[in-house]
């Protein structure tokens, strides 16, 4: 578990960024991805999308996103989240 | 967008939930004040336009919940139909908890989308120890069960019926495996279903899954278990689905893709969450646990599935060979009428001909050649449609009741019907009143003829269970009522669900007026989030209820067509349908009607035979009286059927009516549509000679005579289409329903070219014609049943007639029949008491346990014959001609009065505390052992306790036994401990002390406490003075005070009303010592004096005073303020 999440980005194989409709489909499948802003890693499995919808009665902590967990090419998996337009790592499974 | 926006405005809310589906429903904010208000009936479908998006791949929904899983869904049918079409869906198949609740809405919408399959099922609830409201996660397992095709679905809903009914009570079915497995027969299909199905559980809790699902193959078969799958974005989803599609393939049983849809679209989860809420009675955040992640229990397009299944081939296509094998219209499933008892060698045909012909001396003595043309066109139709069988049930039940002394009437359009009126179901001669048959029953309609007969209310019981017992339990059942989300309730679960303490729930929920006169929006502070839920929940289906007596009989177990379950009172049994999803479904309904005001008149009659000797039903009573109508003209009609009320009461000096027909009429008039569509006041004008009496041609004239040529009654619709259009009755009764629906544009087509080719034989052309047709088409939608307001007016004029002769035992049979009418008791016993009729209080040792008559002096309860008064010309039959209305002649009610030697004793169960289980026991412990010596020995013989008999005391019971209310209220608890148990004479009693009398205020007090009525007072008789001093007049002062003027009076406010025509205006009614005012409201007058008119029991109002010429007098208010009385009344608001 990451201490805060940390911006990430998550691309389809046209090279377009992946995004969420509002029926909790994705636009394409996840073919690459960056934790840090340089180097991307392959996308070599992955699951999602796990939608949440976060206490939406209560406007402080309402939140909706959805969490994939994806595999790289060195077999270490990591939880991505999409938020508000925008990933995030949240998470890598050692 | 977030969910605290600011909402829509209430009026825009209330425009949008004035169901566009169904077009012509009240608005939400119609309440009684149109009285009697708008048809409930619910009006047909109309599918709202639809952009469809195209799916290439075809997919069915086969596991689908709507808004009648009650707080387990959160689109209604109509809704999850329409986004189905939408998405393009190949069918949709709607499975409900334990029922067919919403499957007809579905159909209906269905209907109008024939390239959409429906496939009807239900969800199954296994292990249910008891009902599972206020459980957070319901216990017990589920059973998805799909219906194939018709014998699947009457097999399932069998099922549904004995689960049900083995359950005992509401909301708990009980279900055996073994049992269903037999009922299915192989008409039905399985899915592993949910979670809580028992394939899934055993794969989530560490069962074993093979094992459950070979357990459903074995009572199912092979062929008729399906594995389901459904992704709601869990991380778990997919691990689960790969061992249910590893589990299925291992037993070669195929997969079938699923939304288990809770709703139509995503952004209804916030809805569904705080249903969910509401089922578990608490807040979402101690919900929040056991909520799903998120929104993903929508409908989805075959497309999106293939996306989500692509891990399993098939799993989405095979969806659609599944619906085809399954689905079916549901119409196809209408059952038919029992089959009737009939003489030998008769067929129902035969007997219904003979019994109709036996009834002619009887009824007509003879009859002329044209009348028995049509009773045997009418007999025709019947047979050509096959519905001798109804005629006769009904006769059979009418007969039933006439053999028990329970007065019923047939009301609605059966009165057209001269079949009807010879087997003495209506009461209304069709030839007499030239009532086309067709507005009944036409050759060329579909639907079921209905006959509705109302019977005296407190009597209804036994025709009902005569109906049991006659066609069983199995073949006949009670139609369901759907309660809907009131918006007080709404508001109130609301506000829990979102977390409101129960006291800021409360305060909310009061701050929401009765029915539909929802909040305007500067008179309330509830947070837009609460509105904005509560909005969306006020057509959702709450819970069912028992219609009133509507009944379905069919020839195979009703059970089988649609489930019956338990209702809520013990021993009834109901559909899961409503009357309208009969209607629409072709089941025959017979509706059984209490009519309180039969029960008030039976009541009368019986007071009348009993203590006067004289004896009077329906069909004796002198008719046409003139001094009946000289006291509707005056507007003196409290307790009066149906023109009791302030709208009808404000009509009749206008319309002054002087024969029963200007009463068939006044009733039709006084309605929304009639007001709305502006033929009132044409009409009025007319009818007083302002305006000249003019016909759209003259051929329209016979037609339109009777109603000073304004066209009000649908009847005469179909009558002009006839005498100007050249068309037959039945295509006449054609347009009448084509012009009324907002279907159906094709048919009115070809009805239209006819209609037009026939008035230009007629010389009506062009604009002439377009301007008929028109005029034809603007009343279409207003028109009120002629025949109805005829059977309607034969018990105005009845109840008036009784009224006038008899005023103390029809306000003693009005109170008998409560809850009934428009005042409350004591607004009658008010009224009754300005006609000098003598009221007095409850008495131990005289009063029934209703209330009754007695002669002046007697003690003995057992009705004494006393002499009538009155004038004895009042009871001949032929009665002189009525004179024009003369508002200046003397008129006085008791030339009338018959009963002015009697007086009215109040019943012992209105007392507090006491009831009538209770007034029963003390009435007949009296009859059989002698009158009480004293408190002590009621004590003794009858066990009542402090309380009642402090109630007793307060209403005066016991001023029998010398005993003053103070006296008697002092020894109440003294005289409690005798109870029975006790040795008698062991209680020391003490001598009381001397009490002061009570002052009239307390006397008044106790009795409006202990009884809501006093006999002889009125609270605003105690701030007269302060009123007289300010200024203010009395309603009484009204009559003569001058019109235009600024007044002042002071009341009881009895009535608020606001009905949806008068366009926000409020009306209220005042009561004073002396009688009733009308107080006319604006809005800008209520909103500024909002807490007061909306709250205070009592208020002064300030304003102009209008008196028509007709005498009839309203005060248009420009102030308000409170009033301060010691007594508690109540009004009735917004009914």
């Amino acid at each position: 578990m990451l201490e805060r999440p940390a911006p990430a980005l998550v691309l389809d194989l046209a090279g377009d960024e992946v995004t969420i409709d509002d029926r909790g489909l994705i636009s394409s499948p996840p073919r690459r991805f960056s934790i840090d802003g340089r180097s991307m890693r392959e996308v070599t499995g992955w699951a999602g999308p796990w939608p949440i919808a976060v206490r939406w009665w209560d406007s402080a902590s309402a939140t909706t996103a959805s969490r994939f967990q994806v595999v790289d090419e060195t077999g270490t998996a990591w939880l991505l989240v999409l938020e508000g337009g925008a990933w995030w790592v949240e998470a890598r499974y050692d | 967008m977030g969910w605290s926006n600011p909402p829509v405005p209430w009026s825009e809310y209330e425009r949008r939930l004035s169901d566009s589906r169904r077009p012509g429903a009240p608005p939400v904010g119609a309440d009684g004040g149109d009285s009697p208000g708008w048809s409930n009936k619910r009006n047909e479908y109309i599918p709202p336009a639809v952009e469809r998006v195209s799916s290439t791949v075809r997919y069915a929904e086969l596991h689908a919940h709507t808004n009648f899983s009650f707080l387990d869904g959160a689109a209604s049918p109509e809704h999850l139909f329409e986004e189905a079409a939408r998405l393009d869906l190949h069918a949709l198949a709607i499975t409900d908890h334990d029922g067919f609740y919403g499957i007809v809405r579905m159909a209906e919408a269905a209907e109008t989308h024939p390239d959409i399959g429906t496939v009807f099922g239900a969800e199954l609830s296994l292990g249910l120890r008891k009902p599972q409201n206020g459980a957070a996660d319901p216990e017990g397992g589920h059973l998805l069960v799909l219906a194939r095709r018709e014998e699947g679905y009457h097999r399932l809903a069998g099922a549904l019926t004995s689960g049900q009914l083995a359950g005992l009570e509401k909301g708990r079915p009980i279900y055996d495996l073994d049992e269903l497995a037999a009922q299915a027969g192989g008409h039905w299909m399985v899915l592993t279903g949910c979670r809580k199905g028992s394939v899934r559980s055993a794969l989530v809790g560490g069962g074993d899954p093979i094992t459950e699902l070979d357990a459903l193959i074995d009572r199912f078969g092979r062929d008729n278990v399906l594995v389901e799958l459904y992704d709601h974005g869990n991380p778990l989803d997919s691990d689960h689905n790969d061992a249910l599609a590893a589990i299925a393939e291992r037993r070669g049983i195929p997969t079938v893709a699923t939304g288990n849809v809770h709703y139509a679209r995503p952004d209804q989860y916030r809805l569904a969450t705080a249903l969910a809420a509401v089922r578990a009675r608490r807040s979402l955040d101690d919900m929040d646990g056991w909520l799903p992640a998120s929104g993903a229990q929508h409908l989805r397009s075959g497309d999106e599935m293939a996306r989500l299944f692509s891990r399993y081939p098939g799993a989405v296509e095979r969806t659609v060979e599944i619906a085809d094998d399954l689905g079916f219209q549901l119409r196809r499933a209408k059952p038919k009428l029992p089959k009737q008892e009939v003489p030998d060698g008769h067929t129902p045909m035969s007997w219904l001909r003979t019994l109709v012909w036996e009834a002619i001396p009887r009824k007509y003595g003879t009859i002329t050649e044209s009348t028995r043309a049509r009773i045997e066109r009418e007999l025709e139709v019947i047979e050509m449609k096959d519905f001798p069988g109804y005629f006769l049930i009904v006769w059979d039940i009418v007969q039933f009741a006439r053999g028990r002394g329970i007065l019923c009437q047939g009301r609605g359009s059966a009165a057209n019907s001269v079949v009807c009126y010879l087997l003495d179901v209506t009461a209304v001669d069709p030839i007499k009143h030239k009532l086309p048959f067709e507005r009944f029953l036409s050759a060329t309609r579909d639907e079921e003829p209905d006959i509705d007969v109302d019977f005296d209310s407190d009597r209804r019981e036994e025709a009902i269970q005569y109906v049991y017992d006659k066609y069983g339990r199995r073949n006949a059942a009670q139609v369901a009522n759907v309660i809907q989300y009131r918006p007080k309730f709404a508001v109130r679960d609301m506000a829990k669900a979102l977390g409101a303490s129960p006291g800021q729930q409360d305060a909310w929920s009061k701050q929401v007026e009765r029915h539909g006169a929802l909040v305007s929006s500067d008179e309330h502070d509830i947070p837009d989030a609460v509105v904005g839920l509560a909005l969306e929940v006020l057509s959702f289906p709450r819970h069912l209820g028992i219609h009133s007596g509507g009944m379905v009989l069919t020839d195979r177990p009703v059970g089988e067509v649609c489930p019956i379950e338990h209702g809520r009172m013990k021993d009834r049994t109901v559909l899961q349908w409503d009357k309208d999803d009969c209607a629409w479904m072709g089941l025959v309904k017979f509706d059984l009607l209490g009519l309180g005001m039969l029960s008030a008149l039976q009541h009368t009659f019986d007071l009348v035979r009993d203590h006067l000797g004289e004896v009077w039903e329906l069909a004796t009573i002198p008719q046409e009286e003139q001094g009946v109508y000289d006291q509707l003209c005056r507007a003196d009609s409290v307790g009066v059927f149906q023109v009791e009320s302030r709208a009808q009461m404000g009509m009749l000096p206008r319309m002054q009516p002087r024969c029963l027909y200007d009463l068939v009429i006044e009733i039709a008039m006084v309605r929304p549509g009639p007001i709305q569509g502006g033929a009132v006041h044409p009409y009025i004008r007319r009818k007083m000679g302002i305006d000249p009496i003019t016909y759209l041609h003259p051929d329209a004239k016979p037609v339109l005579e009777r109603t000073l040529g304004i066209p009000l009654f649908q009847e005469q619709l179909m009558q002009l289409a006839m005498a100007l259009g050249d068309l037959d009755a039945d295509q006449a009764d054609l347009l009448r329903r084509a012009m009324g629906s907002k279907r159906g544009h094709e048919k009115i087509e070809t009805l239209e070219r006819d209609l037009y080719e026939g008035m230009k034989r007629h010389g009506i052309i062009g604009a002439d014609a377009d301007d008929v047709y028109l005029r034809i088409q603007s009343f279409a939608n207003f028109g009120f049943a002629e025949s109805h307001a005829q059977s309607f007016g034969l018990l105005v004029y009845a109840s008036a007639w009784l009224r006038l002769h008899y005023p103390a035992a029809f306000l003693a049979g009005l109170l008998r029949a409560q809850p009934m009418g428009f005042y409350s008791p004591a607004s009658l016993v008010a009224d009754a008491r300005r006609h000098g009729v003598k009221v007095v209080r409850p008495d131990i040792l005289r009063s029934s346990w209703q209330p009754t008559l007695e002669g002046g002096g007697s003690v003995r309860v057992e009705p004494v014959e006393t002499s009538p008064t009155g004038n004895d010309s009042c009871l001949l039959h032929d009665q002189p001609p009525v004179e024009p209305y003369d508002i200046g002649a003397p008129f006085d009610t008791d030339d009338h009065r018959r009963d002015g030697n009697l007086v009215v004793r109040l019943g012992l169960a209105e007392v507090k505390g006491i009831g009538k289980d209770v007034a029963k026991k003390i009435v007949a412990e009296r009859e059989a052992h002698g009158p009480y010596p004293d408190m002590a020995g009621l004590v003794r013989r009858t066990g009542l306790v402090t309380a009642q008999l402090e109630a007793l005391a307060a209403a005066g019971a016991f001023e029998g036994f010398g005993l003053s209310m103070r006296e008697a209220l002092w020894a109440a608890g003294d005289a409690a401990q005798n109870r029975a148990e006790y040795l008698e004479g062991s209680m020391v009693s003490v001598q009381p002390p001397l009490f002061s009398m009570p002052s009239g205020m307390e006397v008044l007090a106790a009795d409006l406490w202990a009884t809501g009525i006093s006999p002889s007072d009125h609270p605003i008789r105690y701030v007269r003075e302060q009123l007289r001093q300010r200024g203010a007049l009395s309603a009484a002062e009204l009559r003569s005070a001058e019109s235009g003027r600024r007044i002042e009076v002071g009341g009881v406010v009895t009535h608020r009303q606001r009905p949806a025509t008068a366009s926000g205006i409020t009306f209220m009614n005042l009561e004073d010592e002396t009688g009733l005012v009308n107080v006319i409201c604006s809005v800008g007058v209520w909103n500024r004096y909002r807490r007061v008119a909306r709250d205070a029991p009592a208020i002064v109002v300030r304003g102009i005073l209008e008196r028509s010429p007709e005498g009839v007098t309203n005060l248009l208010a420009d102030r308000l303020e409170p009033l301060g009385i010691a007594h508690h009344t109540a009004s009735r608001d917004f009914r």
